[in-house]
């Protein structure tokens, strides 16, 4: 008897667990957004801090009914479906920034052919992830478009099943798949288009020209392909001496920096990293520990909170370590502009941005901005085809897609682009930009703003 | 001779291995890596984790997989003290909460809003350093009672199994627990007020290191010191080595084990979460993955020590931190280094502490020690599969998963049944090696990973038409098994435990992160005939039914997955009828009677290892031609954790148990229905897996399907007492006195 009556308290337990999942009380505070409302706000930067000033509001609101060519106004009538899969455990950076758009177009844009946008959520961070997801996008002949964020495993189950099924916009991809696959399109220049145009700057845009270079990648698939693939033959054609090390995604910070002393960090020019945030902290750590100052060379994958959090702990101002050169899309969160959408999102993501689950600060950096891009360029296709959303046309917009892209810079060729020999088909740009912060004041090294991008196809091997 | 032979071996081995230690010390450039801050400062967080092990092995015998998750947990709660001031607190059961689901699911509009639990308690603002930690260690002290007497104290009597499950529970509870409440990303920990600022120390002999780093150093030597000590010098340590070696003894000198035991507990608890909160400043951040996945290297070191040196262990712990600037600085320098694809070999560092395991066990020439409890307990009952239900109930669950998957299921279900019919196929590999022989593996992914592989590489690289791969993938596997049982035929429980783990980490970074294996930037796709490729919107006329909604998934997926699930389960559970069946019983129940009695222990051994091992080979396979493809992330050990916990869950011991375990895999049928129906998120898997995990460690060690079996004869026993006396029906599914005997 006594035995059952635990059996049965058990039983209660796992199920009012489980009802519990939906009924705890949220302890993270949402950003008071009253002080930016985007009505009258421009974003406007110095140094690594963003803030808004009063004034431009409806240039902003001009500029994206320019780039989406709708109808300013509130959306109304049955919602156009959006399917949206991330890795929302790695990268909660990429619903803030694909919400805050459909909040924006669907209050002030009209929406998508005018009707509102709803966004289907599902989140992938496995294998049997991915097929649900595709699955459950697949079958649904409501879904329009389906856009993915950052997804690290699953993805491959996801394309498989979606290829040919619904319109896909490969969001932030960081894995070979996402470059690979046949189901869709990126809209930047991705990883391939990020580390070749890193490569190729210290290969012919540092001066002077570094002699050695140690690199840290991370210790999987995409990581060890990226040395090999888009990093080696430009260094190996400019005559630099390169020297790779792998670590893995639970490194410790002892690990990193005793990798870091392997691969000769304090003798070498240029140290270039490619890995995640949590790394990049290490890395930081481990160069201040070693006493140690190359030049690091590294990807918007170092932005975010956490570092930011890290830094001010360590007493030092700005998002970012100072010193450090930074490889993206080509226009900065730091110094925005007006005619790539960046002060648009800025302002934007402010004001109908959300702080992520258990998080207590909005984390609009990384790979926000372009998911928010992306939403708003579905919209562009929407609008331009009259409402219109059915897979023929919605795919061939994606699929034809030339640009101008949202805080992208250059212009687009889906589907065929070849860098370094190496065809990435479902890759749409090509072009990249590097900004460094110095003396806490962000600097244009070869980019979008200073009209001086690094086209990644350019690079020689 | 033979004796000779082997002692020469291992005097060969331990010079090479002293040869190689000289080597790295006397030349300048890998002494400069080798003995190096962040390598020493590595070797501390690792020793900090072990050190708790082995207090706790020595104080209670359990070895303690969750210790890194416990290191982890208390540093939370440290440096959400110091940043926020809060207390956060675990998911609790809410009994309200069932209501609002109940009532929100009648009526959608409806706005109740009952109490919920809170996530935090709040102390004010941010916390200084004394009071947080101060309050961090008094959390440490609760966590340590509450181990004890709700978990750990229950189960003082059973076998090493139910320790061995209840501590993995424990690891993927707390992991989960961290995830949900603070997600995977870096949590910025303060540093110490002393620390804060200091520059670089420049030691002797070329070391840097950090003032934080050299803290934790020190801090781990002394706690060795004062452990050594302890336990040599005082009444209490003695008591506790004596009760280690004898609790009979222990018990009739008028100590008390279970205090001992208490007492053990908090004070490791205590020291792996002042260690982990100094480890978590040295990190400067903490997240659900770092700290846990030195549970590895540290049950190395613990295993070094024996799980009772101190010195030993901390020694270990320091050369394993140490090794890794080597390694990493050997691949990065050295030309002769290992290649694969161009890059260096990659997981070099890891399959170092599979190495010294390995070495361990040969040096030491016989199995390590085990404790002597008051009590040996028994393992789960293991039911000789009655007739009706491979006659009947069987071939009945078949087609009602048939006809399910066919004519009944949407796409969603679908999937969760393919997903759940894989799970049953490792499943039933774990009852095979643990449920019938006893022997705890924890690497069944790996094997299935391999097989997976294989059959990447032969559909697509040499064109072997299916089902040929499946049996060939299966057959590696197999061999590969074999080589791994080997250990197996030296040590058992526990220890096998680690063996194995280490094993499948091993496998893990070395052969799927190997860019010749994953196929690197291409991956490793697998050509599958389109009957069953899984991505296919299509419908199927069978005996004039119309199979499929015409949706994906190919209901012919879920279909081929169901003929190997029964090809399986029919198999395994004539090989637990079967003479060989009960040899291996024997094995698990005693080998030295089992040896008494005639039956070849050590091939006993091989055999379970070959045949879990082809099994868990043959579910690999169909899990890369189920996906198309193949990934390591399927296949890595905390999977293999996982999917042993779903497999005790369901029951250990039987083929039934391996059904229920399959239905309970994350995207599985119970965890889809629960998230379709009650909307219970999917991260909340791993918290169900993980407490349910305990839960039927410490009260129902045979698992969902042996509480079903055991209400089953208590009906049926209920209804005989009814019959009028003189009606005696066949009762097939009730154990006889001599099989129950020996099916413990």
């Amino acid at each position: 008897m006594r035995k059952r009556s635990y059996n049965i308290a058990a039983a209660l337990i796992v199920f009012s667990f489980g009802a519990a999942a939906c009924s705890e009380t949220k302890t993270a505070t949402t950003p008071d957004t009253a002080a930016t409302d985007s009505t009258t706000a421009v974003a406007d930067t110095s140094g690594g801090e963003t803030t808004t000033t009063a004034g431009a509001g409806e240039e902003l609101n001009k500029w994206a009914l320019d780039y989406t060519g709708g109808t300013a106004g509130a959306a109304t009538g049955d919602s156009v479906k959006v399917g949206y899969a991330n890795d929302e455990d790695f990268f909660p950076e990429n619903t803030i920034g694909i919400n805050a758009a459909r909040e924006y177009l669907n209050a002030e844009l009209g929406g998508a052919g005018g009707k509102p946008i709803e966004l289907v959520s599902c989140k992938v961070s496995n294998a049997e992830d991915g097929a649900k997801c595709g699955t459950q996008f697949a079958n649904d002949p409501t879904i329009a478009v389906v856009i993915t964020g950052t997804i690290l495993n699953g993805n491959q189950e996801l394309y498989d099943t979606l290829n040919g099924k619904k319109p896909v916009i490969v969001g932030n991809g960081v894995t070979s798949t996402d470059f690979l696959t046949p189901a869709g399109q990126a809209f930047t220049a991705g990883s391939p288009g990020v580390v070749t145009g890193l490569a190729g700057y210290i290969a012919t845009g540092l001066t002077p020209t570094p002699k050695s270079v140690a690199i840290l990648a991370q210790n999987n698939p995409a990581g060890q392909a990226a040395v090999p693939l888009l990093i080696a033959p430009a260094l190996k054609k400019a005559g630099i001496a390169y020297t790779p090390v792998f670590v893995e995604d639970s490194a410790s910070a002892a690990d990193v920096k005793a990798a870091l002393t392997a691969v000769g960090a304090d003798k070498a020019d240029v140290v270039m990293t490619i890995i995640t945030i949590q790394q990049c902290i290490n890395v930081y750590d481990a160069l201040k520990q070693l006493a140690i100052t190359p030049t690091v060379i590294t990807t918007g994958l170092c932005f975010g909170t956490p570092m930011t959090d890290h830094l001010k702990q360590a007493g030092e101002a700005g998002p970012v370590p100072d010193g450090w050169y930074f490889g993206g899309y080509g226009y900065s969160y730091f110094r925005p502009d007006l005619e790539s959408g960046m002060q648009t999102y800025i302002a934007k993501v402010q004001q109908y941005g959300k702080p992520a689950p258990n998080a207590t600060t909005l984390e609009y950096t990384g790979f926000a901005g372009p998911e928010f891009a992306n939403l708003m360029t579905f919209a562009k296709f929407v609008n331009a085809a009259k409402g219109a959303t059915d897979f023929a046309t919605i795919d061939a917009a994606i699929r034809s897609f030339a640009g101008p892209m949202m805080l992208q810079v250059g212009p687009l060729n889906c589907g065929k682009q070849v860098i370094l020999g190496v065809p990435f088909p479902s890759v749409c740009g090509a072009q990249m930009g590097i900004q460094q912060l110095k003396g806490g004041e962000w600097i244009s090294i070869a980019d979008g703003l200073n009209g001086k991008p690094i086209d990644a196809t350019a690079v020689q091997s | 001779m033979k004796g000779l032979v082997t002692k020469y071996f291992q005097w060969f081995i331990g010079l090479s291995a002293l040869g190689m230690v000289v080597w790295a010390l006397l030349d300048t450039n890998t002494r400069n890596q080798f003995l190096t801050g962040p390598g020493l400062a590595s070797g501390a967080l690792i020793a900090a984790i072990s050190l708790g092990l082995v207090v706790t092995y020595r104080g209670s015998g359990v070895v303690n997989f969750a210790n890194s998750a416990i290191a982890m947990y208390v540093a939370y709660v440290y440096a959400v003290l110091r940043r926020d001031g809060d207390l956060f607190l675990p998911p609790l059961p809410n009994p309200f909460a069932l209501i609002e689901g109940v009532v929100h699911k009648l009526d959608a509009a409806s706005t109740l809003d009952l109490p919920d639990w809170p996530t935090r308690i709040s102390f004010g603002p941010d916390m200084q350093f004394l009071p947080a930690l101060l309050i961090s260690l008094l959390f440490a002290v609760l966590l340590g009672l509450a181990l004890h007497f709700l978990i750990f104290r229950p189960l003082r009597s059973a076998p090493p199994l139910a320790k061995v499950v209840a501590s993995i529970g424990l690891f993927l509870y707390l992991q989960a627990v961290i995830v949900r409440r603070f997600s995977i990303q870096p949590f910025a920990v303060e540093s110490m007020p002393f620390f804060s600022g200091s520059k670089p120390l420049k030691l002797p002999l070329g070391i840097s290191m950090n003032s934080d780093e050299l803290a934790i150093a020190i801090l781990v030597l002394v706690l060795t010191g004062v452990l050594y000590a302890v336990f040599q010098l005082t009444r209490f340590g003695l008591a506790t080595r004596a009760a280690s070696e004898n609790e009979k003894g222990a018990v009739v000198l008028g100590f008390s084990p279970e205090f001992l035991a208490g007492t053990n507990w908090v004070i490791s608890t205590v020291i792996t979460g002042l260690l982990g909160i100094f480890a978590a400043t040295v990190l400067r951040t903490v997240d659900p993955s770092v700290l846990p996945a030195l549970i590895i290297p540290a049950l190395t070191a613990a295993l070094v020590g024996s799980f009772t040196s101190f010195g030993w262990t901390t020694f270990a712990a320091m050369v394993l931190g140490m090794q890794y600037g080597l390694v990493k600085y050997l691949e990065a320098q050295h030309h002769w280094f290992p290649k694969s694809a161009g890059s260096a070999f990659p997981g070099m560092e890891r399959l170092l502490p599979l190495l010294v395991i390995v070495l361990v066990l040969f040096l030491r020439g016989k199995s390590l020690p085990t404790r002597g409890a008051i009590s040996a307990g028994r393992l789960p009952f293991s039911p000789t599969p009655p007739r009706w239900a491979t006659r009947y109930a069987g071939p009945a669950l078949a087609l009602v998963a048939a006809v399910c998957g066919l004519f009944v299921f949407g796409p969603t279900f679908r999937l969760a049944l393919a997903n759940s019919l894989i799970g049953i196929i490792i499943c039933l590999s774990i009852v095979v090696i643990t449920g019938y022989v006893g022997q705890i593996s924890l690497a069944q992914m790996a094997f299935a990973g391999i097989s997976a592989y294989l059959v990447a590489k032969m559909t697509t690289e040499h064109n072997v038409p299916f089902p040929i791969p499946i049996f060939i993938g299966a057959i590696v596997a197999m061999f590969v098994g074999v080589l791994v049982a080997l250990p197996a035929l030296r040590v058992r429980g526990v220890n096998l435990a680690i063996v194995t783990l280490a094993f499948a980490v091993a496998v893990d970074r070395a052969v799927f992160g190997n860019q010749s294996v994953n196929g690197g930037f291409k991956g490793a796709p697998v050509k599958v005939p389109s009957l069953i490729a899984q991505p296919r919107d299509v419908q199927y006329k069978i005996l004039g039914f119309i199979a499929g909604d015409g949706k994906q998934p190919n209901p012919m997926t879920a279909l081929f997955c169901l003929v190997v699930v029964v090809v399986l389960c029919y198999a395994v559970a004539n090989l637990r009828r079967s003479a060989t069946g009960r040899r291996l019983l024997a094995t698990r129940s005693n080998e030295r009677a089992a040896a008494a009695a005639g039956v070849n222990v050590s091939g006993m051994k091989i055999l379970a290892f070959a045949v879990s091992a082809f099994i868990a080979g043959i579910g690999g396979a169909v899990s890369a031609y189920r996906f198309g493809g193949v990934t390591p992330d399927k296949f890595n050990y905390v999977q293999s954790l996982t999917f042993f916990a779903f497999a005790y869950l369901g029951g250990i011991t039987s083929v039934a148990g391996s059904i229920s375990g399959g239905l309970l895999v994350a995207g599985g049928l119970v965890f889809t229905f629960a998230s379709e129906t009650l909307g219970v998120p999917s991260e909340f898997t791993l918290i169900l897996g993980g407490l349910g995990l305990i839960i039927a460690s410490v009260r129902n060690p045979e698992g969902i399907a042996g509480a079903t079996r055991q209400m089953g004869q208590a009906v049926q026993h209920k209804f005989a007492r009814q019959r009028p006396s003189g009606d005696t029906s066949d009762d097939s599914s009730a154990p006889t006195a001599t099989e129950k005997a020996g099916a413990h």
